[in-house]
């Protein structure tokens, strides 16, 4: 048995060769994965360029203030949702779309009767 | 998988929301400085945060454990913010140069303090070249210290991809170093 597992290794290394030639080829022609130490030299220069920043202590008290309001409210039943700036502008937008396109269906009846009474 | 103590934590605010605080304690900062990373301004940064906390316990009862930490949930919440944010503003996601940094220990030479910091904007500058996506990549990773699997959960990708999307960036910024002269020095 263990010159059987013998004889099956030695007929996987040529193919092992042939791997490792082929990936120092790509290497060479910068194509495949590089080697970990590259990737690692790279991390190295960088990982300094993005400190982790700390929130201002004031921030920190008064969002944990405001949650702790939230999370007591929560506890009640109570619902708060947190303002959407946006919402207003959308209703109003579309209301103003709604307005427009009725002064304009309006206009466009009252002219196609003073046509129709032109005409008679 | 968040830890036991985490898990602890988490069914606790779940089934009283006045826990929650001892989840915000642990991950404020974390939150914070990955948002500032990605929208450059403190303003900016706190309205998101907030934004983001209160998303949170809001939505804490729908939390599941699906074997990432906690964090990752809340990193995926800011995240999507961060995404509306810049829809809404129509900007380009860009690295913040601002001064705002961890400071330097009061014996280092200010020569040093300033040489670190002139290194720190020129890397920064080269950072912020390149796509947004890799962009926060970076930020999750060195900011915020993210193993991929975690960086997956936030991005909605696969570990592997991340991986190769890490080591792809990796070469661009040697890539980009080489393109101004310089070359890795292996020493440093």
């Amino acid at each position: 048995m263990l010159t059987h597992k013998l004889d099956a290794l030695r007929g996987l290394a040529p193919l092992v060769w042939l791997r490792t030639l082929v990936t120092k080829g790509l290497h060479l022609m910068g194509l495949g994965p590089q080697p970990e130490h590259v990737y690692r030299e790279v991390e190295d220069q960088f990982s300094g360029a993005l400190p982790r920043v700390a929130a201002p202590a004031d921030f920190r008290r008064e969002l944990a203030s405001n949650l702790a309001l939230i999370a007591q409210h929560k506890s009640a039943g109570l619902i708060i949702t947190h303002p959407h700036p946006y919402r207003p502008g959308i209703l109003v937008g579309v209301g103003a779309g709604a307005l427009a396109t009725a002064v304009a269906i309006l206009v466009l009846v009252c002219k196609s009767r003073l046509q129709r009474r032109a005409r008679a | 998988m968040a830890d036991l103590d985490e898990q602890a934590d988490i069914r606790a605010a779940q089934s009283d929301p006045r826990d929650f605080a001892v989840l915000y304690e642990r991950y404020v900062d974390r939150i914070y400085s990955y948002i500032y990373h990605r929208v450059g301004n403190v303003h900016e940064a706190e309205d998101l945060t907030s934004r983001t906390f209160f998303r949170a316990l809001s939505h804490l009862d729908t939390y599941v454990d699906k074997g990432y930490p906690f964090s990752a949930w809340l990193y995926r919440i800011a995240h999507n913010l961060i995404a509306n944010w810049y829809r809404d503003r129509g900007r380009r996601p860009v690295i913040s140069l601002e001064t705002l940094v961890i400071g330097s220990p009061p014996e280092e030479h200010p020569e040093a303090v300033t040489q670190d910091e002139d290194d720190r904007r020129f890397l920064n500058d080269l950072i912020a070249e390149i796509d947004p996506l890799r962009q926060e990549l970076l930020v999750l990773k060195f900011a915020e210290g993210l193993s991929n699997a975690e960086i997956g959960a936030v991005l909605g990708r696969s570990e592997g991809a991340i991986k190769s999307l890490y080591h792809r960036t990796l070469l661009q910024l040697r890539d980009r170093l080489r393109e101004r002269g310089l070359e890795i020095d292996a020493d440093t």
